[in-house]
């Protein structure tokens, strides 16, 4: 049990300190506990489903599951694992709904101009509009190579790739070994360059 | 083919796709009309969800569900049993109420409705408070049982003058 007064901000408190508040009926613990992962989550529920309303949707419900079963949740695996493996079966039970239209997903939701943060790219990118079309378009292709991947595939590449985790913890979140993980990971890689083959060059050019 | 730098790269890119600032700083209170809105209409799901686990509840766990009924049966038949077993007739209870009020004497009372099979013959006794007494008020026999009551005795009884 935590020993920090309710109402106090819970900055430095570790997850599980938050966890066993929220049990408690401190519900500005779980506030926290959604200031630190919203973002995060965003990113993987986003680059799973490519669209920003569904992901708005979808991580509502991320934290609303999250909440309604906290007290489920034991400390047999970090916080962190948990609302991950929440998020991606979440994401996985959406895309296994729409299954048959998977391939025909508009990708024109995707607020692009938004999305991509000028000191990223070299400044005379920012400043070009072919350059920034190309973006766009790259951006758009991109997505579509990760959405013909199979959800398997693209978790891992999702998690390793743009998430930044290692190994260990893709396998814990998705529930198989680190050598399931290396291995779907290679796969997809193999087909991710195959089919962006042809926008390297202009991928270059951009960065 | 692009090698697996440039794919990183490329990837890289799908970092930035997110919704800006703003979005995230209205997040939690967006969330918080969201659970309050689930709270006040629940989806389908959740409703079907709902009475499945209820369905779930009762054919799946009978057995505190049959355990609960048959104490409460057996509570019931012993209750019945036991009242049965103390519960006189209205008209017996009007009796030794009346012959009660009227026997109170030092030290007892009168037990005015004896089990005599013949009391004009036998005299009512002076029964003093003993644990002999049942709690309707008569006579128990030497094994406790409750007394039959005889009528002619009620009669006799009623007719007794103190």
């Amino acid at each position: 049990m935590s020993n920090e007064p309710v109402g106090q901000p819970y900055a430095e408190a570790p997850d599980e300190a938050l966890v066993a508040r929220v049990n408690e009926g401190d519900i500005s613990a779980f506030d926290e506990l959604i200031h630190r992962y919203k973002e995060r989550l965003y990113g993987v529920v986003y680059n799973m489903t490519s669209n920003h309303e569904d992901t708005n949707d979808l991580l509502m419900e991320v934290f609303d599951k999250a909440y309604r079963s906290i007290h489920t949740f034991k400390g047999e695996s970090s916080f962190y694992t948990w609302i991950y493996r929440i998020a991606l079966n979440r994401s996985l039970n959406h895309l296994g709904k729409y299954k048959k239209n998977r391939n025909n997903i508009s990708l024109n939701d995707i607020d692009t101009e938004d999305a991509v943060q000028k000191e990223f790219l070299d400044s005379s990118v920012a400043v070009d509009p072919e350059k920034q079309a190309e973006l766009k378009e790259l951006q758009i292709k991109l997505n579509e190579s990760l959405q013909k991947l199979s959800d398997e595939h693209r978790a891992v590449v999702v998690l390793f790739d743009i998430e930044g985790m290692s190994h260990g913890e893709i396998g814990r979140i998705l529930n198989c070994s680190e050598g399931t993980v290396r291995s779907r990971l290679h796969y997809a890689h193999k087909q991710l360059q195959k089919m962006l083959e042809k926008y390297t060059t202009k991928a270059k050019e951009l960065w | 083919m692009v090698n697996d730098g440039d794919l990183k790269k490329l990837l890289q890119l799908k970092k930035l796709e997110t919704p800006g600032r703003e979005y995230f700083d209205h997040f939690v209170p967006e969330f918080h009309r969201y659970q309050r809105s689930e709270i006040l209409h629940p989806s389908f799901s959740q409703r079907i969800a709902e009475k499945v686990s209820e369905i779930f509840a009762m054919v799946f766990r009978p057995a505190p569900v049959l355990g609960m009924a048959t104490a409460a049966v057996i509570a019931v038949v012993v209750a019945v049993s036991l009242q049965s077993g103390s519960q006189t007739r209205p008209s017996e209870f009007a009796m030794t109420y009346q012959n009660t009020a009227k026997g109170i004497v030092k030290g007892g009372f009168i037990n005015a409705t004896a089990t005599y099979s013949d009391p004009l013959i036998q005299e009512p006794e002076l029964q003093h408070n003993t644990p002999a007494t049942g709690s309707h008020g008569y006579r128990n026999d030497e094994k406790g049982h409750a007394p039959y009551v005889n009528q002619v005795a009620l009669q006799y009884d009623s007719n007794l003058t103190f």
